[in-house]
Formats: C-alpha cells, sequence, structure tokens
C-alpha cells in the first residue's frame, strides 16, 4: 500500500495549548531540529484552550509552600506526588513570562483576580484567540504543522517509541512519522457526554497504552459541572441557589457521615455535590432545578468578567470570548427555554477530565523517546492527586498546567532528539496497523461506533457508575464495558471520518476498561475517588498509585506505593 | 441533531468555518469554494463556525432535543441501558 513517510527530530501529537508550547519551546530549545505538530484540527482552534473561561491561575511569588501544603491536604488527598507539586508551584510565574513572549496577551495581569477564598491563588485572563496568536508565533519561528491528520497509534522498535503511524481526515491516505522523539499533547479523555468539552476522545491514551506505557490514577476521570438539562450547558453560580422539590438546597444537605465529610474537603471538591444531588433524587426529592431567579453570580463581578455572564468591565474586556459565549448563552436563553419560569432542572453532567497517560518530573512517559504533555497526562504525573484534571473546582489550572508541562516535554525531548539516531521501522508493524485501521471499511453489516460510545456514555455519566461507587456497580460496568469491548471487530466506517470514529470509539472503551478496573482496585474513599462500601480514606492499605499496563493484550494492575515518608506534607 | 446551515450568496469563500470546526463536522468543497456541513451528527454547538464568520453567513441551528445518558442511575438491565 502507499502511504507518506514524513521525517522529523520531534514530533508533537496534539496543536492544542500544550502541543503547541511544546512545539514552540523545541524549536526554542534547538533551532536546528526540525519540529511538527500533527492534529484532526487546523491549528489555531485544536484543543479545548479556546473553548473555555481562558483563565490562568497561578501562585505568586513566596506562597509555595502555603499552595502545596493546601493542596495536599484538601484536593489530592495525599495521593500528590509532592515534588511535582512543588515544580509546578515554583514555575507557574516563570512559564507565564515565556509564554508572553510567544505573543500571547494576558489581561489583568498587573492586578489578577484572586481566584481562591483560603489560599493566595491568583488568577489572570488570556482571550480567546490565543492558540491563533500561538499558532502564529509557531509558524514564525519555524515549526511546521500537519492538519487534518488523526495520529491512531505509535510505532515502536522494543521499547523506544521511533514514531507515529496516522490517516488524513480528508483522502483516507495513511502516513508514517518517522520521529526522533515524540511528544503526546493529544489530550485526555472526556468520554463525549458533554457538548463542547466532548473534544477529547483519548486516543492518545490509548495509543499510548496499546505501545506499552503506564497508566497511573484512571480512576479519577469523573470531573462534573452542574448543567442545565433544557439546554446542556453549564450553569455557573447554580451550587448556591439549588432546590429540591423539599424545597432543600442539595448542595448543602448534610447526610453524609462524617467520615466521609473528611474526606472530601471544604470549598474545592465538587465530587461532594454531584453525590448529594444523586441522594437527593435517590430519595425521592428530584428533580433539581437551579432557582435562576436567585442565581447571583451572572452580572456580578466575577460573574461578567470571568466568565462572561454580562458584559465585561472594560479593562477585563476579551472581545473574541465575549463574542463567542455572547452566542452560546443567548441561544440557550432565547432557544432552550420551554418556559419562563425561573426554575430550572440541573443535573450532574460528568465531563470526565481522565488523563492517566504516566510521566515522571520530566514529562518522560516509561517509554524510551515517549514524552507527554497537558492534560493527557495530568494525572498520570500525580501532581494533582485524588482529583481529576483541572483540579476540583480551582478553575484555571489547565491552560497554565498544559503550558508548564509542554516546556518542560520539550526540553526532555529535545535532550533526546540530540543524542539519538532514527530507529528503525517495522514494515510488518506498520502493515498490521494499516489493515485494522482500514478493516471497517470492509464490515458490511457492522455496527456504527457511535452507538457503542452511546453504550460508553450511558456508563460514564450515571452517578452510581462513576461519582458514588461500589463494588457491584463498577462490577456490573466493566462487565458492561467488556460487552462493548467484543463489539469493536463489528464497527463499520464508510470513509476516513467514519475511520476516525472507529478509532475514537476503541479509545473510550479502553479508557472506561481503564477506569472501572481501577476504580475497583482501591477499596478506599479518597479525594474524587468515592466509595459506598468504603467510606474512609485508609492510608494503610491505598496510600499507592495505581498503575495499568498491557502486558500481551491484558490490561495488568499494579500498584507503587507514595513515598510519604520523603514527603514534607503527611496525613494527621 | 444540530444543523448547520450556509447562505452561499454571502459567503465569501474564506474558509474560517471550515478552519474553526475541531469536529470535522464542515468540509470545504474546493470546487464551489464553499463549505459543506458534511457530518452535523458530530457537532456539539460550539458556534465556532458562526462566530468567525464575518458575512453572517453560517446558522447553527441546534436541536435542544438530542438524547442525554440517564444522569444518577446505574441500570440494572441491558434493555435500560439500551434506552436512547
Amino acid at each position: 500500500m502507499s502511504r507518506h513517510i514524513i521525517e522529523t527530530d520531534v514530533l508533537v501529537v496534539g496543536h492544542g495549548i500544550s502541543g503547541l508550547s511544546a512545539a514552540i519551546s523545541s524549536k526554542e530549545d534547538a533551532p536546528e531540529l526540525n519540529v511538527l505538530t500533527v492534529d484532526k484540527s487546523f491549528v489555531g482552534y485544536a484543543g479545548k484552550a479556546n473553548k473555555g473561561g481562558g483563565h490562568v491561575s497561578f501562585i505568586p511569588d513566596g506562597a509555595s509552600e502555603q499552595y502545596i501544603e493546601y493542596h495536599t491536604r484538601n484536593l489530592g488527598d495525599y495521593l500528590n506526588d509532592q515534588d511535582m507539586l512543588r515544580k509546578y508551584a515554583e514555575n507557574t510565574r516563570k512559564v507565564i513570562d515565556r509564554w508572553e513572549s510567544w505573543g500571547v496577551n494576558f489581561v489583568a495581569k498587573e492586578k489578577p483576580f484572586d481566584s481562591h477564598p483560603i489560599i493566595p491563588w491568583k488568577v489572570m485572563l488570556v482571550d480567546g484567540d490565543v492558540m491563533i496568536q500561538m499558532g502564529k508565533h509557531a509558524k514564525k519561528i519555524g515549526v511546521k504543522s500537519m492538519e487534518k491528520i488523526t495520529i491512531t497509534d505509535l510505532l515502536t522498535n522494543g521499547d523506544r517509541v521511533v514514531g507515529a503511524f496516522g490517516m488524513s481526515l480528508l483522502t483516507g491516505k495513511t502516513y508514517v512519522f518517522k520521529a526522533k522523539s515524540v511528544i503526546l499533547a493529544n489530550g485526555n479523555q472526556d468520554f463525549s457526554i458533554m457538548r463542547m468539552w466532548a473534544s477529547a476522545k483519548g486516543d492518545g491514551i490509548a495509543a499510548a497504552y496499546r505501545a506499552g506505557a503506564k497508566i497511573r490514577n484512571a480512576e479519577f476521570g469523573s470531573f462534573f459541572n452542574i448543567m442545565q438539562v433544557e439546554n446542556n450547558q453549564v450553569t455557573y453560580g447554580s451550587e448556591d441557589c439549588l432546590v429540591n422539590s423539599a424545597g432543600e438546597n442539595p448542595s448543602t444537605r448534610g447526610d453524609l457521615d462524617e467520615s466521609l465529610r473528611t474526606v472530601v474537603g471544604g470549598v474545592d471538591l465538587g465530587s461532594m455535590d454531584s453525590i448529594l444531588m444523586y441522594m437527593s433524587v435517590r430519595d425521592g426529592k428530584g428533580p433539581i432545578y437551579e432557582n435562576t431567579a436567585e442565581n447571583k453570580f451572572p452580572g456580578s463581578f466575577p460573574g461578567r468578567n470571568l466568565m462572561f455572564l454580562g458584559q465585561a468591565d472594560p479593562p477585563f474586556a476579551r472581545p473574541y470570548s465575549q463574542k463567542f459565549w455572547d452566542k452560546l448563552w443567548n441561544k440557550n436563553k432565547a432557544e432552550s427555554y420551554k418556559d419562563d419560569n425561573p426554575l430550572k432542572e440541573v443535573i450532574p453532567g460528568v465531563v470526565a477530565e481522565q488523563s492517566p497517560l504516566y510521566v515522571d518530573h520530566h514529562m518522560r512517559t516509561s517509554l524510551e523517546g515517549l514524552f507527554a504533555s497537558g492534560d493527557i497526562c495530568a494525572n498520570g504525573s500525580s501532581w494533582s492527586g485524588a482529583v481529576p484534571t483541572p483540579p476540583g473546582r480551582n478553575r484555571g489550572s489547565g491552560l497554565i498546567h498544559g503550558v508548564f508541562t509542554g516546556t518542560i516535554a520539550a526540553k526532555s525531548a529535545t535532550d533526546y532528539a540530540k543524542n539519538a539516531e532514527f530507529g528503525s521501522i517495522s514494515d510488518e508493524q506498520v502493515e498490521i496497523l494499516e489493515n485494522t485501521l482500514k478493516s471497517p471499511l470492509n464490515v458490511e453489516e457492522g455496527i456504527n461506533p457511535r452507538d457503542v460510545i452511546w453504550e460508553i456514555k450511558n456508563l460514564m455519566q450515571p452517578i452510581e457508575y462513576t461519582g458514588y461507587k461500589s463494588e457491584k456497580r463498577l462490577q456490573e460496568a466493566l462487565d458492561y464495558v467488556l460487552e462493548q469491548k467484543e463489539k469493536l471487530n463489528l464497527l463499520k466506517a464508510d470513509d476516513p471520518h467514519g475511520l476516525s470514529a472507529v478509532n475514537e470509539c476503541k479509545s473510550h472503551v479502553l479508557c472506561a476498561e481503564m477506569f472501572f478496573r481501577a476504580s475497583l482496585e482501591r477499596k478506599e474513599s479518597r479525594g474524587w475517588h468515592m466509595r459506598e462500601d468504603y467510606k474512609e480514606r485508609d492510608d494503610k492499605n491505598y496510600l499507592k498509585w495505581i498503575d495499568i499496563s498491557n502486558q500481551n493484550g491484558e490490561m495488568t494492575l499494579s500498584t507503587e506505593n507514595v513515598p510519604i515518608d520523603n514527603y514534607k506534607y503527611k496525613p494527621e | 441533531m444540530n444543523t448547520i446551515k450556509f447562505d452561499d450568496s454571502k459567503c465569501i469563500g474564506c474558509k474560517k468555518c471550515y478552519r474553526s470546526c475541531w469536529l470535522d463536522v464542515i468540509r470545504w468543497n474546493e470546487e464551489k469554494k464553499r463549505p459543506i456541513a458534511a457530518y452535523p451528527e458530530d457537532c456539539v454547538e460550539c458556534n465556532f463556525c458562526e462566530v468567525v464568520c464575518d458575512q453572517n453567513a453560517v446558522d447553527v441551528i441546534i436541536d435542544y432535543n438530542k438524547p442525554f445518558p440517564e444522569p444518577y442511575f446505574a441500570h440494572s438491565t441491558k434493555e435500560e441501558r439500551g434506552l436512547k
């Protein structure tokens, strides 16, 4: 079969914010190297950075230790790699300076917002065209980019990654990318449940797993937001004005036992709210409504200046994002509301944010020549601990984390590439990957991959499966995932877009299997991992990371103790 | 599913809508130099295509009745799980 062969010193998979940060940093670190980014989307629009609030959180100089202690005790629940957390905390200011040199404009840099009620965590802003600015800079300094190409697998030679395999969404032509080092920066797994936050399909996690890379903390992919049922969009500020049929606000209702309360902490951890909403409905007090007449967030200072709920004050104006969010909010209000009743039904919508690709402090995966940055490895690096990315309700850590880890991965990948030769590519491996990728075109009476993804959504959304777990329910969910796995050879596709959908479907099934297997293994409650049958944190048996690896096609679990004796902050 | 309408008379062929669509919903007809809503079933109503169009030639009509999974409860039967 004819296929394109592309050679580059450093290959960056994904040109979202972390991928572009990695590519720019690589080129800056080693201008003599060829740096190439590849993505399904176009430069300037890939990834999630231009679809959120544009919040850039940072830790002010001198506040690192206060932040690390707070984060470890209240968010990460002692599952943090405290050394990595310290590296992050001590570098956010420096990262911002480097980021700014790439042509990015910051809003409120001189007078940042307070982003947390307890710790000195600050936030400033970027506009939604941040990715366009970064894309222009990348091009200017010589970073090459290829668009509309999906990377489905990594190419290996023994334990070393020597490139990647992909396909054009437009032509179906396949590509072999030969690279001295590869940075995976193509996002985490959101299971396609929430609409706009459905961009991350887990393709990189799945490719890395298949190639033999270690996976860590897969059980923490259950981030949720409160969303209005009428339009399936997040409704900010709603947790303060929820009301169930008994007239209670279930987000502050206190019928969990004390042991569970000590686990879930205070202002940051939103997993508690999803469980309280679930309990309220379970007890016959549903549905739950947002009393929009009582929601003070829209129009408030943070509402209008941080989340575009109203026109921003001039110093904080971000015209690109304002237009984007105005469109969405206005459409939702004008078109989705069925009546004028201020009570709007809400549910906890699972965003997931599963990000379990293991990396060390230098963003090296367990495979030689393979590095990672951004959302794909946020939990895999363990800096955030027992909380999905972004960490709990502390908004604004996604962007800065993406840029921060991109710069580190770039340094490691360029250092490696400078001293490495191209590895040889196995024709047989490429042939197998091509046949596997294209085989759904030959299936006539097969299954639409979207139907299987729908089944996976139905496992990842119910709070009983992913928010408030139990042995019985987790096993039930895992069994059903494995049933879906049996269907993967029956998936059909009509064209390259469909073949990409098949690959995404496989990634959904694989990531769901990881989630439920790791969740079954952790027989305790910690951070966002909440077990109805093991309500207490168990430091004696579970102060350890759960790792997953592919052993000859079998998903195999193992554990590694958190080196808590070496860390400054220990459970009290 | 969502519907994406393009007003070809207003469109100037700048490709911004095509480039902004990160889910490959919109394709480009090189012959006519106009966008095509090729895979509307994958549209997640980010509205980017509409927002970036300087000519107001794009209209994303959102289907607010798309199915959403059961939010709270585990399904105990296959029939329940298969419901759409």
